[in-house]
């Protein structure tokens, strides 16, 4: 746990140079683009996340292990925290360069729609509580959930849109620097993302053994 | 460059709200289960000394 600390640390002030320092200042947009590295770590960090609560929910309905509940739930927890900051740090790029706050382009319709279904997910798990018929309930619709994500990433791809492709024959062309601050920021926020998940799962484990401990002194 | 600046911002500011109520949680969920396994080991003390008495 130190460790993942220390590498988190480290990972974010190399991160915070490499965006700030680091990277060139892009021709067109300027400083604003820098906005690009953090931005793009949210979404790395909501997808991983999103991923982990689709293999998770899959693993709770195949064997029914607490354990695959409380990391399907954790995960989405932490997804959902970093998927609105990616709306709201896109928005805030959005407004200088495209003009506007909010537009429905595919791209941002369907990271819309994810955002919105994973709080569902969040609302039905959250009363679910210790019910593991509800608890199934929800795991169900972590998996449905789930197909958004692949559409996310082929809308900006397969439809028209003003969303820019990074990674793609249609997109990148990023500077070779831009490129190394990206990845910096990507590891980092990979740090970031497997500490707070940790820190989230020792809740919902602490919740489980003070339930044991209330129970024992009942009796 | 004001746009750059309140990204960060809010970003800075929405983790530390949620690292910060994450580690508040744990310490406060820490500190019950610790009452609770003293207040069990108590519990079970006074037991072991009334069967004593029941004994004797």
């Amino acid at each position: 746990m130190k460790l993942l600390m220390c590498l988190t640390f480290v990972g974010m002030i190399a991160s915070l140079y490499a965006a700030f320092i680091y990277a060139p200042t892009e021709a067109v947009m300027g400083p604003i683009q820098r906005i690009f590295y953090f931005h793009m770590g949210t979404v790395w960090v909501a997808t991983l996340a999103f991923i982990i609560v689709f293999i998770s929910s899959i693993q709770y309905l195949r064997k029914e292990s607490r354990f695959w509940d409380i990391l399907a739930l954790s995960s989405a927890e932490v997804g959902v925290l970093f998927i609105t900051l990616t709306i709201i740090t896109g928005s805030i790029w959005a407004k200088p360069v495209w003009g506007t706050w909010w537009t429905w382009d595919p791209q941002l319709t369907t990271t819309f729609i994810l955002w919105i279904l994973y709080i569902v997910y969040l609302i039905l798990r959250s009363s679910a509580g210790s019910d593991t018929k509800k608890a199934r309930y929800a795991a169900v619709f972590g998996i449905i959930a789930f197909l958004d994500l692949p559409l996310v990433y082929a809308s900006a791809r397969l439809m028209r849109g003003i969303s820019p492709v990074v990674f793609g024959d249609r997109g990148g062309g990023i500077a070779p620097e831009m490129m190394v601050a990206l990845l910096v920021t990507l590891v980092a926020f990979t740090f970031l993302f497997f500490l707070i998940l940790r820190e989230r799962i020792d809740i919902e484990n602490m919740k489980d053994e003070i339930a044991k401990l209330k129970i024992e002194e009942a009796l | 460059m004001n746009y750059l600046f309140w990204a960060h911002v809010i970003f800075w500011a929405a983790l530390f709200i949620y690292v910060y109520n994450l580690t508040r949680k744990n310490e406060n969920l820490r500190r019950e289960i610790d009452a609770l396994k003293s207040s069990l080991s108590n519990t079970k003390e006074e037991k072991i000394i009334w069967q004593k008495q029941e004994i004797k």
